[in-house]
């Protein structure tokens, strides 16, 4: 019996980490919005060859954040990294009309994957402060969102370099994760 | 003894006869003893002497083997073979020899010995005599023998003395290396450096940590080498690859750990914890580890587009573009061989809107700027349009420099080693503010703005690029729109050229806009049978069912003015978006392949070889246009 409750206990007392992974076209603000969430600060950051990991805690969740470079050799490469992932961030430059579709091509070939059926969708329309950026209803629809059955998603509003909208996209994956 | 037995006296037996018979036997018997003697000592000189040959033998295949290893001169080897079957040989001889001198003397003796008393006594004096020169005689061929053999081998010495003198010359030198590497190898292990080659390859010690619970400590070799990381725990195992592609891992350095000098490997598997022996070669370490994984990706890129399309993955729809033929036309025209803004060499990456090429840590101050003002790609890891490429060859860094740097006096151009606040500042006056460019005011007034966009326009309908890129550079707009409502893109397409159409495209021309007579850019490119830019427009979401003040879409424009590859283009087109509408947005994965392929084709085509598109539209137009009419376009379920 002491056995049995000392299971529980532990079981409710370990953190394990939740696993994130955040992917997105190049330049689209990944590794900006890992470090604003790590840090809390605007990092000067260069192109991403490889990843970048961090574990960021929030709400007495331990997230373990994988951003990964989204440049087209490297996007070939974000099937490794799609194991046991529990939430996907999915980055997107508002600005960068004319790629929208290609983001939303590269979002669409991932959603297909077997590998991610579980993961819960946040999408981060980033870059709201610059001009013409399409704003979350336009961003939804171009990605093609709604057609999307049998999983949550979410579309945020961001802007990494002043934190706008990132942790209101945190509650929301945190209140997804915690339904399980 | 020079007397015999009288036999007249022997018959009478006189006491003359006895003592004589005496004083014979006597003799004879000292002289036997002596026979025996010699004969004994005869016995016990061969059998040593077979011993020492036995020994010999033993002696000198061990002396073989201790050569042995010279087998790789060829010279020294022929010499010692020579002289190892001459010494074989004279162990030969020294058997004969011991051979004939026991039949010399032992035999020849044992022989006297059974003969009679008078016939030993006549034979006895020859005999011994004989014996002993036969044993002389031998004596005498052995050396001979060994003396001709010698002399024989007397150039194979002289060669062999040669060869030694050169061997001795080059020990001495090989010593006097050897003691300054020790030299070297002493200082070395003071600092303790990791030994690093050219190629970027990493080798030395390293402490790693266990990943089991007892996270024990243990210094092992690592090395990093082509896309992996292996190590060896002692030299008794066999290498361990640690991480087995380079590409899925990341270095970190690590200062939460009990120990100093610390860093991690990690990939999405496993992590790993790794100290050095100081900061400095920590700092190296990571260094190498990292340029190996940019490399990683190098060397990838570069074999996947050598093996192109392998079959099993099946190859993503958006990296057609041999990359490393444009990239080297590319990186060796007008100054793209360094970066565009700091002057580092070997720029991998490029502002498409802007054609330059420029380092990476420009380029991530470029990404900073946003989409509207610069928009970077990798030059190795991104695929790239044809008529992008053609835009960095056409402009690419002088020219743009000569825009965006025309008055640089204000302030000094940061290189390569300035900090990368020098370089945002310096970079955001570049283009963001355009501080250097020719006749810029800060503000622009509606007069240069009509202005440059006046030039703009006409340098667009003239096709002359750099022209183009300097209105820009002094306010010019990008849509401006001259009395008929035509904008420079238009304008690109009454001209016809292909790279001044990408040039404001990329800049963020509105592909759409339509003139006072309902024209968009499609239109009048149709009209005008410019093909490659149709199919550019269309790439880059010009709408095509968009119909002019007389009703006229593109298509039936182009059915009328029969331009074979337009009319199969615009429809391709179609069809692609109606396919892609009737399986809804997550039935396929982008465009149709066939569609895709045929874009592809034709951009390159425009690109690479434009006449051939004129030609084309000449001799194919008759048959291709009764092909249309029959519908005979091939139709995908």
């Amino acid at each position: 019996m002491g056995n049995f409750f000392s299971t529980i206990l532990s079981r409710l007392i370990e953190k394990r980490p939740v696993r994130l992974l955040m992917v997105g076209l190049d330049a689209a603000g990944k590794t900006t919005v890992l470090y604003k969430l790590k840090l809390g600060e605007v990092v000067t950051t260069i192109p991403t060859l490889g990843f970048n990991v961090e574990t960021v805690d929030y709400k007495n969740i331990s997230f373990t954040v994988w951003d990964v470079g989204g440049q087209d050799v490297i996007r070939r490469l974000w099937r490794h990294y799609f194991q046991n992932t529990m939430g996907l961030i999915f980055v997107v430059d508002s600005s960068d009309r004319e790629r929208i579709l290609e983001a939303a091509l590269e979002l669409q070939k991932m959603l297909e994957e077997d590998a991610l059926r579980d993961a819960t969708v946040l999408v981060l329309a980033n870059k709201q402060d610059l001009p013409n950026a399409m704003p979350v209803h336009e961003m939804t629809e171009k990605l093609g969102l709604h057609a999307m059955k049998g999983r949550s998603w979410y579309v945020q509003s961001t802007c990494a370099i002043n934190g706008t909208g990132l942790y209101e996209g945190l509650d929301w994956m945190t209140l997804q994760i915690s339904k399980r | 003894m020079d007397y015999f037995l009288d036999f007249q006296e022997c018959i009478r037996d006189s006491p003359v006869f006895r003592l004589s018979l005496e004083r014979c036997e006597n003799d004879l018997e000292e002289l036997e003893s002596r026979m025996e003697k010699v004969m004994r000592l005869c016995n016990k000189m061969v059998d040593d002497g077979q011993v020492f040959c036995t020994s010999n033998q033993l002696f000198l295949s061990a002396l073989a083997e201790l050569t042995s290893h010279h087998k790789n001169n060829t010279v020294i080897e022929n010499c010692l073979q020579q002289f190892n079957q001459a010494l074989q040989e004279m162990i030969h001889f020294h058997t004969m020899l011991f051979d004939q001198t026991r039949r010399a003397i032992t035999q020849q003796l044992t022989n006297l010995l059974t003969q009679y008393l008078n016939n030993f006594l006549t034979q006895q004096k020859l005999d011994v005599l004989n014996s002993v020169f036969s044993f002389f005689h031998a004596q005498n061929t052995f050396f001979h023998q060994g003396f001709d053999l010698l002399k024989d081998l007397e150039p194979t010495m002289k060669i062999m003395a040669s060869e030694l003198s050169g061997l001795s010359a080059e020990c001495v030198n090989r010593k006097k290396n050897l003691e300054h590497q020790h030299l070297l190898v002493q200082q070395k292990d003071a600092c303790g450096e990791p030994v690093l080659f050219n190629g970027g390859a990493i080798e030395g010690y390293l402490f790693k940590r266990s990943r089991r619970k007892n996270k024990t400590w243990k210094r092992c070799w690592f090395s990093a080498n082509h896309n992996q990381l292996i190590y060896t725990k002692s030299h008794k195992e066999q290498p361990l690859v640690l991480f087995d592609d380079l590409r899925l891992c990341a270095v970190k350095s690590l200062d939460s750990v009990d120990r100093r000098f610390c860093f991690e490997l990690l990939s999405v598997q496993k992590s790993c914890v790794l100290q050095a022996d100081s900061e400095e070669l920590k700092m190296a370490w990571m260094n190498a580890v990292q340029s190996r994984i940019d490399m990683a990706y190098r060397e990838r890129v570069q074999s996947e587009h050598t093996q192109v399309k392998d079959g099993s993955l099946p190859a993503p729809a958006l990296a057609p573009a041999p990359l490393l033929g444009p990239l080297s036309t590319v990186l060796r025209s007008h100054g793209n061989h360094r970066c565009c803004d700091c002057g580092e060499a070997e720029p991998r990456w490029a502002s498409v809107n802007l054609g330059i090429t420029v380092c990476i840590e420009c380029s991530g101050i470029h990404r900073s700027l946003g989409v509207h003002l610069s928009k970077v790609r990798s030059l190795t890891l991104d695929s790239w349009d044809p008529e992008q490429l053609k835009l960095l060859c056409v402009l690419g860094n002088d020219v743009i420099n000569g825009i965006y740097e025309h008055h640089l006096s204000e302030m000094e151009k940061p290189n390569s080693d300035s900090s990368r606040q020098q370089k945002e500042v310096y970079i955001r006056m570049k283009y963001v503010e355009r501080k250097f460019v020719q006749g810029c005011d800060p503000h622009l007034t509606e007069t240069i703005q009509q202005w440059a966009g006046r030039r703009l326009y006409d340098a667009a309908l003239g096709g002359d690029i750099v022209s183009m890129a300097l209105a820009l550079a002094q306010g010019g707009d990008v849509n401006w729109t001259n009395p008929e409502g035509r904008t420079p893109l238009i304008g690109a397409a009454i001209g016809g050229s292909l790279v001044a159409c990408e040039f404001l495209l990329q800049n963020g021309a509105n592909a759409n806009h339509r003139d006072q007579h309902g024209h968009a850019a499609i239109h009048t490119a149709t009209t005008r049978g410019h093909t490659g830019q149709v199919c550019l427009l269309l790439k880059r979401g010009a709408n095509q069912y968009a119909a002019d003040e007389k009703g006229k879409d593109p298509l039936s424009i182009a059915m009328e003015t029969a331009h074979a590859d337009i009319v199969t283009l615009l429809r391709m087109a179609r069809m692609n978006e109606e396919m892609r509408e009737s399986e809804g947005f997550f039935g396929s994965v982008g465009d149709d392949e066939t569609f895709q392929d045929i874009v592809r084709d034709f951009s390159n085509m425009a690109s690479h070889d434009p006449e051939q598109l004129l030609r084309r539209h000449f001799s194919t137009q008759d048959e291709s246009q009764e092909e249309w009419r029959d519908g005979k376009i091939p139709e995908k379920s």
